[in-house]
C-alpha cells in the first residue's frame, strides 16, 4: 500500500488536501492552529489506516488477557494485586518497545516518499510539523493502550468487584504516560537521524538502555558507593520506565510490589515528583525535537 | 472521516472516561484487608458471668462461710466442695492433698482487689505507689521470696493440692508486687489445676520453685484494661520449676501467655493464646516441649530466648504483628528443633538470631512479610521440607556466605521435574545479591522487580558458578506438603 493510496479517502478526497486547504489562510494564529489540526488529523488517519491502531490494540489486549487467563486461580484482593503487578512487569518491557517502534519513523519515514519535502514547503513551521505528528500519532497510541489494557477491566470487575477500578485505572493512565514518554523519545530520534535504519537502531538502543542498562548501572552504583539520599530519586526520575513501575506498583500492597508504598516512603519520591517527571519525559523530548528539526537537511 | 477512524477515537474516549469516572465513583476505600482468614474456635471470655449467690464451703458434712476456714478444717486428702461466690477472699492452703471443687457451675473465689480500678491510676507508677522503672523487667526479675503478695487471691503452700472447676478472680493490679490469681510456693509440688477459670488477675498462675504441676483446660483472662502490656503479668509464670504440664488452656489479656524462667522438662500442649505480648516466652529454660499450641493476634507468637534443647513442633502462629512481630522468635537458642509449625500472616515467620544448630523442617511459612529471617550470628541451621508460600520476601539472611537450604517448596520458584521424583531440577535462589543490596540500602528496593533485578537474579540461578551470597535451594520441591490454601478462606 503506497502513501498515495493510504491518503485516499473513501470519497476520493486526499487526506493531504485538507492540509493544503488549511494552509490557504492569511497567517493568523487561528489559521496556524487550523493547519496544525489538519496535520494532526492527517497523521492520525495515516496511523489508523496503516493498521497501527489495530495492531497495537491487539498486542496490548492479547498480553493483558493472557495474564488475566493464566492468573485465574487465585482469588481475593491479593489475586487482583498480583495480576496488576504482573501487568506492570509485562508493560515495563512491552510498552516502551511498542511506543519506540511505532514512533521511530514518525518524521524520517516521510522522507523516502517525499511527503516531508511537501510538508516543509507548506506555510507552517517545522516545529508545528513535529508537534502535529506527535499529537496525531500519539492519539492512536493513547487509544491503543487504553483499549488494549482496558479490555481486561470488565473481567477484573467481574472477578474482584468494582473496588478494583481506581487501582486499575491508575495503572492504565500510568501506562499511557510511559507509552507517550517513549513515543516522544522516538519522535526525537526520528527528527534528528538522516535515515530510517538509523532511527530503528537508535530506538532499539534507547529501549535496551532504559529497560536494562540504566537500572543495572544504578544498582551497581548503589552497591558500590555511599550515595547521598537524593541519588536514588534522580536515578528513578531519569528513567521513564522506572517512573512508570514505581507509579503503578505504589498502589499495590502485595505480590511484586512487596510493601512497595513503604519502600517509596523511605525515599524522597512523592507522587507529584513522579507525575511531574513523567510529564517532563513527554514534553521535553518533543520540544527538543521541535527545535532540532529546524537544523534538518532534506 | 472513515468509520474506523471515528470508531477508534470514540472507543478510546469511552474506555478512558469509563475508567476515570469509575475510579472517581468507586473511590478507594483504602481499607487494608486481611489477606489471611483465620477463625480459631476459642472460648468467648466476654460471656463469663460470675454467680451472685453467697458462697458456702462444705467439708466432711460441715458448712463454712469462707474458703479459708474450710481448708483449715480439712484433713489431708479431704475434698472441699464450694458453691456460690466468696467476696474478698484471701486463701492460703496449708493442708496437703486437699481438693477444692464446685458443685454447681463455677464457684467464685473473688479477691475483690481488682474491682476498684480497671486500669492503673497513673502512667508511670504501679497503682499501689511502688517505684516505677522496672515494669519491663518484672517478669524476668528474680522473685526473691517465696511468699505471695497481699493481693494474691489464693496461695498453695502444701503438696498435692487440686483445684477442679473453681473460678479465681480479682487479684491486685501490681506486676512488681507479683499479684497473682493463684500462687504456688515451693511446698506446693504436684499441684493440679483443671477445668477452672482465673480472670481479672495480673499474674494468672505463678509456680514458684515447684515441680510436677499439671494445668489443664483452664481459662486465664488478665486485666484487659491495663496498658502498656508490660504493666501486666503473665498468664502462667514458671519460676525455677521442672516437670510442669500445661494442656489446652486458653490465655488472653495478660502480658505473656506462658512464661518459662529457669523452667525445665516442661510440656505445653494444645494451649490457645491471643491478644498478648508474647504467646509463649522461654528464658533460661532447657529441655522443654511446645507442641500443638496456637498463638494469634499477639506481638510475637512464640518467643524462645537463651535456652537450649527445645522441641517446638506443630504449633500455629497467625497474625502476630507487633513492632517486631514474629511467628517464632529464636534468640540465642542452641540445639533446638522447630518442626511442622504453621506460621501465617506474621511480620517475620521465623526470626533466627544468634542461635546454633537449629533444625527448621516441614514448617509452613505463608503470607509473612518475611518468611524466614536469619541473622549472621546464626550457625548450622538446617532448613528443609518447609513451604514458603506468598511471603513478601520468602527468606532473608544478610550473611556473606552462600547457604544451601535444599528441598523446600517455594511458591515463586520456577520448577521443572524431569525425573519425576517430586523435586525440581532448576535450582532456586530465594535471596541473593540484589536482596542483600536492598537490605544494606533500603532505598534501592525501589528497583525491586525491575528488569535489571530480574537479570541479576536469573544469572544467579542459571549459573551455579556464581557463588554470590544468600540462600540457594538446589532441589526445590515441586509441590507444597502443606494445605496452605485453607488460610485464604473461600
Amino acid at each position: 500500500m503506497t502513501a498515495a493510496e493510504l491518503l485516499e479517502d473513501e470519497d476520493g478526497v486526499s487526506a493531504g488536501e485538507t492540509v493544503f486547504e488549511a494552509s490557504e489562510g492569511n497567517g493568523t494564529i487561528v489559521d496556524s492552529g487550523r493547519r496544525t489540526a489538519a496535520l494532526v488529523l492527517n497523521e492520525y488517519r495515516l496511523a489508523v489506516r496503516s493498521r497501527w491502531a489495530a495492531a497495537l490494540t491487539a498486542i496490548f489486549a492479547l498480553f493483558s488477557l493472557l495474564i488475566l487467563t493464566f492468573s485465574g486461580a487465585s482469588v481475593g484482593p491479593a489475586g487482583f494485586e498480583r495480576i496488576v503487578a504482573s501487568l506492570v512487569n509485562l508493560a515495563v518491557y512491552l510498552l516502551p518497545l511498542a511506543a519506540l517502534v511505532f514512533g521511530y519513523d514518525a518524521v524520517v519515514g516521510h522522507e523516502d516518499s517525499g511527503w516531508l519535502d511537501v510538508l516543509f514547503a507548506l506555510p507552517i513551521s517545522r516545529s508545528q510539523v513535529v508537534i502535529g505528528t506527535f499529537i496525531g500519532r500519539g492519539i492512536v497510541l493513547v487509544g491503543a493502550t487504553a483499549i488494549g489494557f482496558g479490555v481486561s477491566l470488565p473481567f477484573l470487575v467481574r472477578d474482584f468487584g468494582a473496588s478494583v477500578i481506581p487501582t486499575f485505572g491508575f495503572f492504565v493512565f500510568a501506562a499511557i504516560g510511559v507509552a507517550l514518554a517513549f513515543f516522544a523519545i522516538a519522535v526525537l530520534v526520528s527528527s534528528v537521524v538522516s535515515e530510517k535504519v538509523y532511527a530503528l537502531g537508535g530506538v532499539l538502543l534507547v529501549w535496551v538502555w532504559f529497560t536494562l542498562i540504566h537500572d543495572l548501572l544504578a544498582l551497581g552504583f548503589v552497591a558500590a558507593f555511599d550515595l547521598p539520599s537524593g541519588a536514588i530519586v534522580s536515578m528513578i526520575v531519569s528513567n521513564p520506565a522506572d517512573v512508570f513501575r514505581v507509579l503503578a506498583l505504589s498502589r499495590l500492597e502485595v505480590g511484586g510490589g512487596a510493601g512497595f508504598a513503604a519502600v517509596i516512603a523511605q525515599t524522597d519520591l512523592s507522587m507529584n515528583t513522579l507525575l511531574a517527571s513523567l510529564g517532563a519525559w513527554i514534553v521535553l523530548p518533543t520540544a527538543l525535537a521541535a527545535v532540532l528539526i529546524r537544523r534538518r537537511r532534506l | 472521516m472513515g468509520t474506523l477512524e471515528t470508531g477508534f477515537v470514540a472507543l478510546s474516549v469511552l474506555v478512558l472516561l469509563g475508567t476515570a469516572v469509575g475510579g472517581v465513583v468507586v473511590a478507594d476505600d483504602g481499607e487494608p484487608t486481611d489477606r489471611v482468614t483465620f477463625d480459631p474456635d476459642v472460648r468467648d471470655v466476654d460471656s463469663f458471668e460470675p454467680t451472685e449467690r453467697d458462697g458456702t464451703a462444705v467439708v466432711d458434712g460441715t458448712q463454712y462461710e469462707s474458703v479459708q476456714s474450710a481448708v483449715d478444717a480439712a484433713s489431708p486428702g479431704d475434698t472441699v466442695t464450694l458453691e456460690g461466690r466468696f467476696e474478698d477472699e484471701r486463701v492460703v492452703i496449708r493442708t496437703p492433698n486437699v481438693t477444692l471443687t464446685s458443685t454447681d457451675g463455677f464457684a467464685v473465689i473473688d479477691g475483690g482487689a481488682g474491682d476498684s480500678a480497671a486500669a492503673p491510676d497513673d502512667d508511670d507508677g504501679s497503682p499501689d505507689g511502688k517505684a516505677p522503672g522496672d515494669d519491663g523487667a518484672v517478669g524476668e526479675a528474680v522473685g526473691s521470696d517465696s511468699e505471695s503478695s497481699n493481693d494474691t487471691v489464693l496461695s498453695v503452700d502444701a503438696p498435692g493440692v487440686t483445684l477442679d472447676g473453681v473460678w479465681v478472680r480479682n487479684s491486685g493490679l501490681s506486676a512488681t508486687e507479683q499479684d497473682a490469681g493463684i500462687w504456688v510456693t515451693d511446698n506446693g509440688s504436684d499441684f493440679r489445676l483443671v477445668d477452672s477459670r482465673i480472670t481479672d488477675i495480673t499474674f494468672g498462675v505463678w509456680l514458684h520453685e515447684t515441680d510436677g504441676a499439671l494445668l489443664r483446660n483452664n481459662t486465664i483472662v488478665g486485666h484487659e484494661g491495663v496498658y502498656p502490656l508490660a504493666k501486666r503479668g503473665n498468664g502462667i509464670h514458671l519460676f525455677y520449676t521442672s516437670d510442669v504440664r500445661m494442656e489446652e488452656n486458653a490465655i488472653t489479656g495478660v502480658r505473656d501467655g506462658i512464661y518459662f524462667s529457669w523452667a525445665s522438662e516442661s510440656h505445653a500442649h494444645g494451649n490457645y493464646m491471643w491478644d498478648l505480648r508474647f504467646g509463649v516466652h522461654y528464658m533460661y529454660s532447657d529441655n522443654c516441649v511446645l507442641e500443638g499450641n496456637v498463638a494469634f493476634d499477639n506481638e510475637v507468637g512464640f518467643a524462645l530466648m537463651v535456652s537450649r534443647n527445645l522441641e517446638i513442633v506443630n504449633n500455629t502462629a497467625v497474625n502476630n504483628t507487633g513492632p517486631s512481630g514474629h511467628g517464632i522468635q529464636v534468640l540465642q537458642i542452641d540445639d533446638t528443633v522447630i518442626n511442622g509449625n504453621k506460621l501465617v500472616g506474621n511480620v517475620h515467620g521465623v526470626h533466627l538470631d544468634n542461635s546454633q544448630r537449629i533444625t527448621l523442617e516441614d514448617n509452613l511459612l505463608m503470607e509473612n512479610r518475611r518468611g524466614a529471617h536469619i541473622t549472621s550470628g546464626t550457625r548450622d541451621a538446617e532448613v528443609h521440607g518447609n513451604s514458603f508460600v506468598h511471603n513478601d520476601r520468602q527468606a532473608f539472611t544478610p550473611m556473606r556466605a552462600q547457604k544451601h537450604w535444599d528441598g523446600n517448596y517455594w511458591s515463586d520458584a520456577r520448577s521443572a521435574d524431569l525425573t519425576g521424583d517430586g523435586t525440581s531440577e532448576i535450582r532456586h535462589r530465594p535471596e541473593g545479591l540484589v536482596e542483600v543490596i536492598a537490605y544494606r540500602n533500603p532505598e534501592a528496593a525501589v528497583f525491586t522487580n525491575s528488569p535489571a533485578f530480574d537479570a541479576v537474579r536469573m544469572a544467579e540461578s542459571s549459573f551455579p558458578i556464581l557463588e554470590s551470597p544468600g540462600v540457594v535451594d538446589n532441589r526445590p520441591l515441586v509441590e507444597a506438603e502443606h494445605d496452605w490454601r485453607r488460610y485464604y478462606g473461600d
